[in-house]
């Protein structure tokens, strides 16, 4: 995977620990009826939940719909949990069709510009950062949904590209194509702003 | 010499927080929607699920009817037509009745009323 990801020119973000692994517990609690796995569930997973539906449909107010139906499918479909072999990529794709649901309904709606939904936040210890955040923020609102999506999932959640792949739906080189069209995007807007 | 900009490090970031409200709403729609999923039923033995099979019902069904029909209309292994045929001739030689048995009963050929053989000693 490393290899396709050289080969597209895409550069290979550090591994950081693996949350689906601290997902199975309660997945596996969930299965069994154990209404508390649910907030073990919103501990791991919210952050990353509310990003990828903020970065699919690019609006705060329905980012918040989107991770409060992730949480009722996951509760509606608990009888499945026990079988999922990959939670976190399970539930990033049920985030993922439920942003594209939400942001269908609401296209005809919307106003507004996008632009003030904060995509990405400087880490706690971190305030420096906060500056460079809200810089990438606005960068990153002016990409493409499909584009902005594969390239957080990839670098700032950290998925690999498979997951990328198997999260939005689509064959691994578009979603290896998107982030790499996404970030000679930010590169250049990033190059035009300075 | 080029002046590249540098790469986006937006592994450095994370994503940004929920906003305030969202969990209390979140978790109480899930708990709501838990409450309302019915528990899943054990699951049933395999006879269980043959008999309330439509499929293995049919097939129960057909497999019957082909017996009884193969039964009814194949003879018996044991039973050739031509003994089947002499039997009832059997019964008939067996009946007490003079006129059938008469009927029944085949001709003697007398050795001594045949004609000469031609060129035959005589």
């Amino acid at each position: 995977m490393d290899a396709v990801a050289a080969a597209a020119g895409i550069p290979i973000p550090a591994r950081e620990e693996s949350w689906g692994d601290a997902l199975r517990a309660p997945f596996a609690a969930l299965a069994a009826g154990d209404v508390s796995a649910l907030e073990t569930v919103w501990e791991i997973a919210s952050r990353r939940l509310y990003g990828l539906a903020l970065w699919r449909t690019g609006c705060a107010e329905d980012a918040r719909d989107v991770v409060q139906e992730v949480f009722v499918r996951l509760a509606s479909r608990r009888h499945e949990l026990g079988a999922v072999a990959s939670p976190h990529v399970w539930l990033l794709a049920v985030a993922h069709h439920a942003a594209v649901d939400v942001a269908r309904r609401r296209s005809r709606r919307r106003t507004g510009p996008l632009e003030d939904a904060a995509h990405v936040a400087a880490p706690a210890g971190e305030p420096e950062r906060a500056v460079e955040a809200s810089r990438l923020s606005l960068l990153l609102a002016r990409l493409p949904a499909a584009q902005r999506e594969a390239v957080s999932l990839r670098h700032v959640a950290g998925c690999s590209l498979r997951e990328v792949a198997a999260i939005t739906g689509v064959p691994l080189f578009t979603a290896a194509s998107r982030c790499r069209l996404g970030l000679a995007r930010l590169r250049r807007m990033m190059e035009g702003s300075r | 010499m080029s002046d590249a900009p540098p790469d986006p490090d937006l592994s450095a970031l994370e994503p940004p927080p929920p906003p305030p409200g969202l969990r209390e709403a979140a978790l109480s729609a899930a708990r709501a929607a838990l409450a309302s999923t019915p528990a899943a039923a054990p699951a049933p033995d395999l006879w269980t699920r043959l008999l309330a099979s439509p499929a293995a019902r049919l097939a129960w069904a057909a497999a019957v009817a082909l017996l009884v029909a193969a039964n009814v209309l194949l003879p018996s292994p044991g039973r050739s037509p031509a003994s089947a045929a002499s039997s009832s001739t059997t019964t008939a030689a067996s009946s007490p009745d003079p006129e059938l048995a008469t009927i029944a009963r085949l001709p003697r050929i007398d050795d001594r009323s045949l004609p000469p053989l031609p060129g035959g000693p005589s």
